[in-house]
């Protein structure tokens, strides 16, 4: 018995023995960050959906760790820095979300799948009843993306990578991890996770942004009925209008069609009426991939992983991109306050911010808080969805002109 | 006049499509390739404004960009919802545009027989050509020179004999 070495037998504690202080300190914090992430997705702060499984997964992937049988220290989750096809396939059988992050996660299909879901929960005729006013607060909203690119250099990242953490102003998932995998292959993990661990952050954060910047009589503003009518949109028009407006961004921004693709495909399965499909897209899948993406996250926040001194800048640039953003989106809803003779709601500038969704949800749960009679949905929901094209347009343009 | 209206909005969109589709792409592509040929002339100055002018630059592009994709949702939103396109969802809209097309081809033929007359009546030197001409021209027994649209009811008769 005395051969029993208690280091070799729990490992979580042999690790921590041969760590550095530093490591030690970082795999502690991030294990009771991954408790307070599933706490406060619990009690709603954040978002639950993404938060609950990111944050066990952060917890575990920070004690799970162990001696490989090579004498080096690792996990049985995944390895994010493998690229080289023969490790890759010897991994694969061995860390069990390691086939998930290599056929889902690195090459984006994971959210396209979740841009299929909220596709199939959008309304695109709040998009066509306004267009302008929608674009116009869009591109308020990615303030952000272009503010904390200079910034970023003056941070001493090269302009890729500056444009790669400026895209989380842009607050779509799918968008920054799009950049950075074409701009700044090297940051990609960091980036990524930096970038969806912050919009879940929106959820917790915007409120306090809106009560900030925008008083309570403004905030309760009622939107105003058009003054002319619109000839209404039925599914087949709303159909054809995806088949259209996807085939042109496409024609347009061809860097960013699989999201186009993705998004609309959801928006022609619920317009088609083929609700088996819809069911499925809008349950198992959406549901289902958020599950994954979540789980991915939290394991990717691994200490080695997130003590890359980098990492800390990326994290004061993301808030940053994150925060402008909403100040710019809140601005531009001002604009059009004062454009309108103080009868439009500034408040629906921060749906601009394209957190698909959850900033169109927020800026509807702080007006009503102030008036429930008042109903912004609608305009919410068509900035949002125009942040999501303007996201895609300078995706575009960032990787045209930068790469 | 709807019907005119309809045929002739549809046309003219378009041919407004088209000739803005024209412009546009002569725009965007000269956009382009100035904005890149400004990033290499700017790439020579101090970092920071370099990269304060290329941000701007993408900034405005952007803003373009956005603008013209809303332009072209209003657009298409105006083309859904015409009453030519809307046909093609809504029974209503199909009848009425199918009532339409049949008043504006009563109509076309009924304005082709009013300037045919009108041109006989102005120059009946042209229509009776052959008469000078040709010693053996006959007048037609079929022709009485007044005018007399064909009924609706008439005309596909004829056509289903012609089936």
């Amino acid at each position: 018995m005395e051969g029993i070495d208690f280091f070799k037998l729990f490992q979580g504690f042999g690790t921590i023995a041969h760590s550095s202080p530093t490591i030690i300190i970082a795999r502690f914090s991030l294990m009771i960050l991954g408790a307070l992430l599933v706490y406060l997705g619990k009690r709603g702060v954040l978002e639950p959906l993404l938060m609950i499984p990111m944050g066990i997964g952060m917890a575990a992937i920070n004690a799970g760790v162990m001696f490989m049988p090579d004498g080096s220290m690792g996990n049985l989750f995944l390895n994010p820095m493998i690229s080289e096809p023969d490790q890759l396939m010897n991994i694969m059988q061995i860390n069990f979300l390691q086939p998930i992050y290599v056929l889902m996660f690195s090459n984006g299909l994971i959210a396209c799948f979740v841009f299929m879901g909220i596709g199939a929960m959008l309304d695109v005729s709040y998009l066509l009843d306004r267009p302008f006013s929608s674009m116009f607060l869009a591109m308020f909203g990615e303030l952000g993306t272009f503010l904390t690119i200079p910034i970023a250099v003056y941070f001493g990242l090269n302009i890729k990578e500056a444009a790669s953490i400026a895209m989380v102003g842009g607050a779509d998932g799918p968008m920054v991890l799009f950049t950075s995998l074409s701009l700044a292959k090297h940051l990609f993990v960091p980036i990524t996770v930096v970038a969806y661990l912050y919009l879940g952050l929106t959820y917790g954060g915007y409120p306090y942004l809106i009560r900030l910047m925008i008083p309570k009589h403004i905030r309760g503003i009622k939107p105003e009925p058009p003054k002319r009518k619109r000839k209404p949109v039925n599914s087949g028009m709303k159909l054809t209008f995806a088949v259209l407006i996807c085939t042109l961004l496409s024609f347009l921004f061809p860097v960013a069609s699989p999201l186009f693709l993705s998004l609309f495909v959801g928006v022609a399965i619920k317009e088609s009426g083929l609700t088996n499909l819809l069911n499925f897209i809008s349950g198992p899948l959406l549901y289902g991939s958020t599950f994954l993406l979540g789980l991915l996250l939290g394991v990717l926040c691994d200490a080695n992983l997130l003590l890359d001194p980098k990492i800390l800048i990326l994290l004061i640039l993301g808030i940053t991109a994150l925060l402008i953003s909403g100040i710019g989106g809140i601005l531009g809803g001002y604009v059009l306050y004062f454009l309108s003779g103080k009868k439009y709601n500034p408040t629906i500038g921060i749906a601009a911010v394209s957190c698909v969704p959850t900033t169109a949800k927020v800026a509807q749960k702080e007006v009503s808080k102030v008036n429930p009679q008042a109903f912004i949905l609608p305009q919410a929901i068509g900035a949002n969805i125009s942040g999501v094209i303007t996201t895609a347009i300078i995706t575009g343009i960032y990787i045209t002109l930068l790469s | 006049m709807c019907c005119n209206f309809i045929y002739s909005t549809s046309k003219v969109h378009f041919l407004s499509y088209f000739i803005i589709f024209v412009c546009f792409k002569n725009l965007i592509l000269h956009l382009f390739s100035e904005s890149k040929f400004v990033f290499v002339l700017i790439n020579s100055h101090a970092p920071m404004v370099s990269i304060l002018l290329k941000t701007l630059i993408m900034f405005i592009l952007s803003f373009i960009i956005a603008m013209v994709v809303a332009l072209m949702i209003y657009w298409i939103r105006g083309l859904l919802t015409s009453v030519r396109v809307n046909s093609l969802f809504d029974e209503k809209s199909k009848t009425m545009v199918k009532r339409a097309r049949r008043i504006h081809k009563i109509h076309d033929n009924t304005l082709n027989m009013l300037a045919g007359q009108t041109e006989h009546d102005v120059h009946p030197e042209l229509f009776d050509f052959y008469k000078g001409v040709n010693k053996e021209f006959v007048q037609p027994e079929d022709y009485h020179g007044e005018l007399k649209p064909v009924s609706g009811r008439r005309r596909s008769a004829v056509n289903r004999k012609k089936l």
